[in-house]
């Protein structure tokens, strides 16, 4: 189908598309790489009076390192990001999965910030910017503020963002190196997800995050707590239990996609499989 | 697959027109005053018509008109229209028999306003009870989606269907050769199973896009169509006009699959153009086609007899397809199922019973190898069944069994005209050189429906450039790389200098239409002895301005060479018309009499594969990677190797889908996934890791230089093998596609419980 007519602003600054954002309100939304958005107009599943184009605007597809702490621009297509040598050495999970997302087309033209608004259930990044424990900062004509990526998303396709905000950057605290995403996929989009940040330093608390079970990340608290106490080597088997009852914990419903049982058990054997490689990148032993 | 060398795209131009995006498609053909339409679809999967309000949508600024089923008795002398009985309507009439059925065109300026005229037309549907399953159709009690069918013989496909009265059935197929029975009593084993494969989508990447224009009594259509001129038959019963008063061109079309075979669009976009009084354009969206018409999904239930020796004694098919809401060439599927779940196989005692029903779903029609996805992955699954019972290599029990060259598959088809064992031996060879272990095989035998008619001319213009007039559709397959190449050989010219134009029913002959691997025969004979004819006009006007005898006179490029003397074309009708002009037209048609009527004889040539491959399985996910994957034809010649290994291995790749992920789901009527978002095909990402594609080319075919007709084979052994090597490797039986993780991981936990 065709989009209903709406019409296409292209601010080249950020202070203009914030007064966009503000004059026209609830019938305005800001487009960034549009591959999750454009489908939304043309299957009339939702329709907007005015766009806000973002991609002219400089600054919010800078990348930079600054000490230790990874400043990535809402507007950075995820080809940008995968291609990154700073996202390469400060968060590599986050540029090997960049570099994997649904396809070429939509890696060259779609955008992380893009992506967290959407706030698409079965989205990869989320989930792995919470374990991350990323910071997302948000802007609009009132000022500035800062919203952490594990609060960000509050259900299926809503986030905290205002209708007159607009996502600035994502920031990543060091201590990127130590985590995994791993994913299952069903046809092209996610069906569980799983997202491991293990800290080298055994005083810090790892975090680890489940995607695709619920309409927004969920952390897996039993776990997080299992791994912190474990002190030396962590052992599979209780490990496995604590992700077991962390997901027990979640009502999971048959859909098109999969049975819930099929659905829990697949997160928990993804989830295994990220604690794995984030134990391994953060030189932590594992016995199965 | 190899990648094309220069001589490859000197035989396709289209092949750079198409990635520099200069290629002209239906989408791209603009008339002057053409309006566009859209088309309002049922919302419920059966029901009667109460009214349409399209008062709101005609006050739209830029509405031209709104056509609906009323409007029919003024624009059409046929309502309804079909290949085996009329049972569509132009347009819904009194009721709608599927969600996803048109029941109005807006036609406005643009395609926006006529997009947004949709939502301001209210139909009232009184609904009807339902049913979205084969199985549901065939209750005693089931609603009839059609009543008093009558069936038309001969229209499309030769023969007419079979419908039972009273009923959802509208083709009921019967064969029996041997006797069962007695078979059955000498055998030492009978295996019984059943086998379902969903209904699918064809998934091509240009979605339907039709013209039409009446002007002064005719009738001009410009669509993306695989058989132009069952386009122009339905379309000249539909309107009354003559068919020289019906003229069908085609562009380059974007992939078919079979699901722009026949006729779906040309009609109801017709209707429009009639109705708005000019011409109008319908570009349906992406999705559209998904509700347009889908693979027949089927359930399979085979009864084989084997004795100690691992010898078939018999076999007992029996098929059910879900045709969806109109039976479009079900009919024809239906029957190819039946002969295409026999397998390659030397049994003898055979009784075949396949039937066809109505479903308030999406209509069912052609899609590469009619019915022979479906019987393959059921009588190849149970082969292995059967020998893993017997402790009989696979490959083994099927070389047992197999017919021999020159052998007979079914007493009334033409005998087997490859070499099975051979093939086999060529696939694990070729997995071997892959370093693979063939886990998984699965063989096929197919009888393509060629109707065996179809003509072509050649011009061979002053200049010496040469254009070839030809029905066949360029859908990607490169059919026109092969017809230059045919031409170029016989006439002794570069294919470059060979032009071939688009299907045009005004000016081109008649030809059957692109389907069922028939083009490269059919077209390619017709092309060739249109070439001979040409060839020999020359012949003979070279003769005269040489003053010598034909014999003594040949073509060479750019023109005719008698001895050391060489005319250029220009010079050679110079000398012979008298002014540097004219041209040489060479004519043919290919005819069911050719060779003292063998072409009769079905099928004219049998479409084989034989596919192996090895998979690797996450068990703890159930999600299987194939690693290896080779496919064998014989294709008897490949008149352009590279073309020719692109189509079996998009073949396969396509199989690949319907094997792990492709089913078209209905939840109480309503499709569900019928989104290219929600349907997943086979991408780059889902291809196996390594492949390899052996032809077999001993020249033996009916076609140009002995070749076969291809391209729908390599689609067959997919599932099967896979399922197979499942089996082998990991001990679990799959019976219904697709074989989803889920699907996998549940066969997992059961043979985990049996085990323990």
């Amino acid at each position: 189908m065709l989009p209903k007519p709406f019409r296409y602003l292209r601010p080249e600054t950020l202070d203009a598309a914030l007064a966009e954002l503000a004059e026209r309100g609830d019938g305005a939304a800001p487009y960034a790489g549009g591959t999750e958005l454009l489908l939304l107009l043309k299957m009339r599943l939702t329709e907007y009076d005015f766009l806000v184009d973002l991609k002219r605007i400089p600054k919010l597809r800078e990348i930079a390192l600054r000490e230790g702490t990874l400043f990535i621009g809402a507007m950075a297509t995820h080809a940008a990001i995968a291609a990154n040598s700073d996202v390469g050495q400060a968060a590599p999970a986050l540029a090997k999965l960049c570099g994997s997302i649904a396809n070429p087309r939509v890696r060259s033209s779609g955008t992380l910030g893009g992506n967290l608004c959407f706030a698409e259930p079965t989205a990869d990044p989320p989930t792995l910017l919470a374990a991350l424990n990323a910071k997302l900062h948000l802007v609009s004509a009132q000022g500035r503020r800062t919203v952490a990526a594990d609060q960000f998303v509050t259900g299926a396709l809503e986030t905290e963002r205002a209708e007159d905000e607009i996502l600035l950057q994502i920031e990543i605290p060091p201590g990127g190196q130590a985590a995994a995403y791993e994913r299952l996929l069903n046809g092209h989009r996610s069906l569980v997800g799983a997202a491991a940040s293990i800290p080298t330093e055994l005083n810090s608390r790892p975090r680890i995050w489940l995607g695709c079970l619920a309409e927004r990340p969920v952390a897996l608290t039993a776990t997080e707590d299992h791994i912190f106490a474990s002190t030396g080597t962590l052992d599979g088997g209780s490990l496995k239990q604590a992700v077991d009852s962390d997901i027990a914990k979640f009502d999971v419903a048959d859909d098109e996609h999969a049975s819930a049982d099929y659905r829990c058990h697949v997160a928990s054997v993804v989830t295994l499989r990220t604690i794995t490689a984030a134990a391994r990148a953060s030189g932590r032993e594992l016995t199965p | 697959m190899s990648a094309p060398a220069d001589g490859d795209l000197a035989l396709r131009p289209d092949l750079i027109e198409k990635v520099t995006g200069r290629a002209v498609y239906a989408t791209d053909v603009i008339i002057e005053g053409m309006a566009h339409g859209r088309v309002l679809r049922s919302s419920v999967p059966h029901a009667r018509i109460a009214n349409i309000d399209s008062t709101a949508a005609l006050a739209l600024d830029g509405v031209v008109t709104v056509l609906t089923g009323a409007d029919l008795p003024d624009l059409v002398k046929q309502e309804t229209w079909g290949l085996y009985f009329n049972d569509r309507p132009v347009i819904a009439l009194d009721k709608v028999r599927y969600v996803g059925e048109p029941v109005a065109v807006v036609v406005a300026e643009t395609p926006g306003i006529a997009e947004a005229a949709l939502d301001l037309i209210d139909v009232d549907y009184e609904v009807l009870p339902f049913v979205d399953t084969a199985a549901a159709a065939m209750a005693a009690d089931a609603p009839l989606i059609h009543e008093d069918l009558e069936p038309i013989a001969d229209f499309y496909f030769t023969g007419q269907a079979q419908p039972v009265r009273g009923s959802n059935i509208f083709q009921r197929y019967s064969h029996a050769e041997g006797d069962v029975a007695a078979a059955e009593g000498q055998a030492t084993h009978i295996f019984e199973h059943t086998y379902s494969f969903p209904g699918i989508s064809h998934f091509a990447l240009e979605p339907y896009c039709a013209i039409a224009r009446f002007e002064n009594g005719e009738l001009t259509v410009w669509s993306g169509a695989q058989s132009p001129t069952a386009v122009q038959k339905v379309l000249s019963r539909v309107f009354g006009l003559d068919l020289s008063s019906v003229r069908v061109t085609v562009p380059y079309v974007g992939g078919g699959f079979g699901g722009k075979a026949s006729v779906k669009i040309e009609p109801l976009v017709a209707a429009a153009a009639r109705k708005a009084g000019r011409a109008v354009k319908v570009v349906f969206s992406f999705d559209e086609p998904m509700l347009t018409c889908r693979r027949l999904g089927a359930s399979v239930t085979l009864r084989t007899a084997v004795d100690d020796d691992g010898m078939i004694l018999s076999k007992k098919v029996t098929i059910l397809t879900d045709g969806g809401a109109y039976a479009d060439t079900g009919p024809a599927v239906t029957i190819k199922s039946a002969h295409r779940a026999i397998g390659p196989y030397a049994i003898g005692n055979l009784e075949l019973e396949a039937s066809a029903v109505y479903t308030n779903t999406v209509p069912g029609a052609a899609f590469r190898s009619i019915g022979g996805p479906q019987a393959v992955w059921a009588t190849e699954s149970q082969m292995d069944e059967i020998a893993a019972e017997l402790a009989i290599d696979p490959i083994e029990f099927r070389r047992r069994n197999l017919v021999p060259r020159g052998g007979s598959i079914l007493g009334k088809l033409r005998p087997l005209d490859v070499d099975f064992a051979d093939m086999l031996t060529q696939a694990s060879a070729a997995m071997e050189a892959l370093g693979g272990h063939g886990m998984g095989l699965a063989v096929a035998a197919t009888d393509p429906g060629i109707l065996p008619l179809g003509g072509a001319l050649i011009r061979v213009l002053a200049d010496g450039s040469i254009v070839i007039s030809s029905n066949s559709v360029e859908i990607g397959q490169g059919v026109r790389g092969v017809l230059r190449t045919v031409a170029g050989r016989i006439l002794n010219q570069d294919p470059a200098t060979i032009q071939v134009t688009n299907p045009d029913t005004a000016s081109t002959p008649f030809d059957w239409g692109t389907g069922a691997s028939r083009s490269t025969v059919i077209m390619g004979l017709a092309v060739e002895d249109a070439a001979k004819d040409a060839r020999g006009q020359i012949l003979d006007l070279a003769a005269g301005v040489f003053d010598g005898h034909p014999n003594d006179i040949e073509l060479v490029p750019g023109g005719v060479a008698h001895g050391d003397e060489m005319l250029p074309f220009a010079e050679l009708y110079h000398s012979a018309f008298g002014i540097d002009s004219g041209e040489v037209v060479g004519r043919a048609m290919v005819l069911p009499t050719r060779d003292q009527g063998s072409f009769k004889q079905a099928p004219l040539f049998w479409e084989t594969a034989v596919g192996i491959c090895d998979v690797e399985l996450d068990e703890q996910t159930g999600q299987v990677r194939v690693q290896k994957y080779v496919g064998v034809a014989d294709i008897g010649k490949a008149l352009n190797p590279i073309g020719a290994e692109g189509q079996e291995e998009g073949a396969s790749v396509q199989g690949l889908g319907h094997a792990l992920h492709e089913q078209l789901k209905f939840e109480n009527g309503q499709p569900v996934n019928a989104t290219p978002i929600a349907y997943h095909i086979p991408t780059l990402t889902d291809i196996a890791e390594e492949a390899h594609t052996v032809l077999i080319e001993n020249e033996d075919g009916p076609g140009p230089s002995g070749a076969k007709g291809m391209g729908e084979g390599g689609i067959l052994p997919v599932a099967p093998a896979l399922a197979n090597a499942l089996a082998r490797k990991y001990g679990i039986r799959i019976r219904h596609l697709p074989m989803s993780a889920e699907s996998i991981w549940r066969e997992l936990r059961m043979r985990q419980g049996d085990a323990s």
